[in-house]
């Protein structure tokens, strides 16, 4: 019930812990996307979940594209099926470095 | 059936000599009492043995924990040295590839912020074989 806090009440933690990624951690390993949700989170905080997601919206699309990284993977593929179509009309030529030879030097 | 002389196979004349038939279990060895104090005693032993050996061991693997720490600066340096160099060829090759599509932005971040957002295994090599994509992931699963 959103107005009477039972957990704090009773003094335990049953979901509190997994609430956000941005909470305590075991190891203190902060997550992948822990700068991402703090933002949102600290954009967010006091006015609601359906207001954050509209109000604090470019904060919640980086924090969506961190997690799921479609738009990532979407510019990633359209790179790929670009260069594709160039090596089959035969305009381009993979560099040495994206054949596939070790690496020499740091 | 006394009477008749039949040739009967009987015992020498006097008997025969005596012999040794009662049962012979000697006692010998060690008690029960000795024998589980023995047992004990090299478990024992083995035990104090095996805490001394575990002792050095913690102390070699704290070794190879501070040589790990010590190492560390070093080996991130590198990575993120290659990182930077890979990210900057990806950018170029990507600026060559993409010049003659229409409304594409080279090096266009995804995010809204100017962060850095480290990059995927997937994004530095998206333009190398799969090869390489998949040692990049899973190449620490193999021991050779």
């Amino acid at each position: 019930m959103p107005f009477v806090d039972i957990q704090s009440w009773l003094g335990i933690n049953v979901d509190g812990w997994m609430l956000q990624q941005s909470g305590a951690q075991p190891h203190h390993r902060a997550p992948r996307c822990h700068a991402f949700e703090k933002e949102w989170i600290e954009c967010g905080h006091g006015i609601g979940q359906i207001r954050a997601k509209k109000e604090c919206l470019p904060e919640f699309e980086d924090f969506y594209e961190c997690m799921h990284k479609q738009k990532t993977h979407k510019r990633l593929y359209a790179i790929r099926q670009q260069r594709d179509k160039l090596v089959k009309e035969g305009t381009y030529t993979p560099p040495s470095c994206h054949s596939g030879k070790p690496e020499h030097g740091p | 059936m006394a009477g008749s002389k039949v040739k009967q196979d009987m015992p020498p004349r006097g008997g025969y000599a005596s012999f040794d038939y009662k049962r012979n279990i000697p006692k010998r060895g060690l008690s029960g009492y000795s024998m589980f104090g023995l047992g004990i005693g090299v478990m024992v032993f083995g035990y104090w043995r095996l805490f001394r050996w575990n002792r050095e061991r913690r102390r070699l693997q704290i070794e190879d924990l501070e040589a790990r720490i010590a190492l560390m600066p070093l080996l991130q340096a590198e990575k993120d040295r290659r990182t930077l160099r890979v990210m900057r060829e990806n950018l170029e090759e990507e600026a060559i590839i993409m010049k003659d599509v229409p409304g594409w932005k080279v090096g266009e971040s995804v995010f809204h912020t100017t962060r850095w957002v480290t990059p995927l295994s997937e994004e530095l090599c998206n333009l190398s074989p799969r090869e390489e994509f998949l040692n990049m992931r899973f190449g620490f699963l193999s021991y050779l």
